[in-house]
């Protein structure tokens, strides 16, 4: 049955594992919002010969299973290119572009849902495209897709155990790890399920605050 | 109806045929319409010229060949039943549509064209469409203020970052013009906190504020409630009586037109019907078309 003092002697080792877990989440999702960001402008773009390999993209990464992406980047893209990446470069690079095209489309419909008035200012005030885009447009757009962003940071964080396939030393490769060195699942897996709960449950607070407090910022409209 | 349209299917086409008689008949015509007024500098060139402008959407033509000037410092009222492409006509001139056919030219540059290497009219790219935006400006009938920032933010976001203007100079700029407008008391106000008359203020106050030589103003009052009419047309009156900036004003606001306006544009049906000082326009009117119009307005 439950041995506490089993369960104590895994957090060491499972603090470890933690931060290398979200380390690949901070770095993947915020990858997935600079990719999400580029996809949406260039889906956007009023040149054909940028809007369509943008979609192509978007359609491309989402319709294949993560699993599947991060195997090919690991072990056959090196075999077909000089680009050999680490386990971990490699979790954040597949996290970044998949969730990236997911993010895509919520900017995308945030920056449609702006006033068409808005671009049209902005062009009369000869403001460039850059500076559009920074100023005006997402500083409205984003703000209330935070909650969504905030699901997909934890859908991201929940995801990081499909790394263990390529080797990445994360929370749930620990576990298996510990299981098959003490012939114990109770505790290793429990423990790793009780860190996945509260750093969520921490996320989901912490987002929810950015939330209001850039909704206060945002003017009261 | 139908004997009134065809009459002005005649009046329209005798006159296009005097027009095309020769750019120069036709200029000497323009310029000698234009009132003797204080602001208008005859001798100059018109800061704004149309040339055989067409606009299609689609299968529906809205402009059909309109031939306009708008000399520097000029008040031009622009008024017509809607639908008849008014709005266009500015959106054309503030670089938001694409003229289908002709040439517009602002400060006796073509607007939407360069010349290439063989001389040629070529559609104009991104690079010269900014250089040429910074001579023009527009407000809007939905004063399309940025809900996010201030109004002080609204009125230097651009003479920052266009005009490179340090934070100091945009800030007493700013300050200067909303104080013209009558807002400096609400500085640090978000548009939601401002009336519908407060909001278009301040919208005239970030259009001038990047001092344009030509302001479109598209119906800046047809949003308004009626009791905020009189405010946002006494702030256009004190600019127009400043005399620098030539205004193209898009209205449905005769008295106002027929008050500030040194001529006034009749159109209809993407056409200008007829055009002369308010006095001849709204005293005499010539065409039955007009006469039609300005009847519904008393």
């Amino acid at each position: 049955m439950w041995s506490w003092s089993y369960a104590w002697e895994l957090v060491p080792v499972f603090l470890d594992a933690l931060t290398v877990t979200l380390a690949a989440t901070v770095c993947g999702f915020a990858l997935a919002v600079a990719v999400g960001l580029l996809l949406a402008g260039l889906t956007r773009s009023p040149l054909k010969a940028v809007r369509y390999p943008a979609v192509a993209v978007v359609d491309f990464v989402r319709s294949t299973p993560l699993l599947v992406q991060l195997l090919f980047l690991y072990y056959s893209l090196p075999m077909i290119t000089p680009f050999a990446m680490s386990a971990f470069l490699t979790g954040v690079l597949g996290l970044g572009l998949h969730y990236g095209t997911y993010l895509s489309e919520v900017f995308r419909s945030a920056v449609d849902a702006l006033p068409k008035g808005q671009w049209e200012a902005s062009r009369a005030l000869n403001l460039s495209r850059a500076r559009t885009w920074m100023s005006i447009v997402l500083p409205q757009a984003i703000p209330p897709v935070l909650p969504i962003m905030g699901n997909y940071l934890i859908v991201v964080f929940k995801e990081t155990p499909t790394l263990s396939a390529i080797t990445l030393m994360e929370l749930l490769m620990t576990a298996k790890n510990e299981t098959s060195a003490s012939f114990r699942a109770f505790e290793p897996y429990t423990v790793a399920g009780a860190l996945f709960l509260a750093v969520s449950l921490l996320m989901s607070v912490l987002f929810r605050r950015l939330e209001s407090r850039l909704n206060l910022q945002g003017g009261k409209r | 109806m139908n004997a009134i349209e065809e009459s002005n299917k005649l009046s329209e086409h005798s006159e296009c045929s005097a027009e095309s008689g020769g750019e120069t008949e036709n200029e000497r015509r323009k310029l000698s319409d234009t009132a003797p007024g204080a602001a208008a500098e005859p001798a100059s060139e018109p800061i704004v010229r149309y040339s055989k402008v067409t606009k299609r959407f689609g299968e529906l033509e809205v402009i059909k060949g309109i031939d306009l000037t708008l000399n520097a410092g000029e008040k031009l009222a622009l008024i017509g039943p809607s639908g008849s492409g008014k709005t266009t006509l500015g959106r054309m001139l503030m670089t938001l549509e694409r003229p289908s056919g002709g040439v517009i030219t602002v400060d006796g540059e073509p607007l939407w064209h360069r010349r290439d290497r063989k001389g040629r009219m070529a559609p104009a790219n991104e690079k010269h469409l900014r250089r040429m935006r910074e001579k023009i400006g527009m407000v809007f009938q939905h004063f399309n203020l940025f809900p996010h920032l201030t109004v002080l933010g609204n009125v230097t976001l651009a003479p920052v970052t266009v005009l490179k203007l340090g934070k100091e100079e945009a800030r007493a700029r700013a300050v200067d013009m909303l104080r013209k407008v009558g807002l400096e008391s609400k500085l640090d106000a978000y548009p939601s906190q401002l009336s519908g008359g407060q909001k278009q203020r301040v919208a005239i106050a970030r259009a001038l504020v990047m001092q344009p030589k030509v302001v479109v103003f598209d119906e800046v009052t047809s949003a308004l409630d009626p009791e905020l009419v009189g405010e946002v047309l006494e702030v256009i009156r004190e600019i127009a009586a400043e005399g620098e900036t030539a205004m193209m004003l898009i209205t449905h606001e005769m008295d106002f037109a027929r008050e500030i306006a040194d001529r006034v544009v009749f159109g209809a049906e993407g056409r200008i019907v007829e055009e002369g000082p308010p006095e001849e326009l709204f005293g005499s009117p010539k065409s039955e078309r007009l006469r039609a119009f300005l009847n519904r307005f008393l």
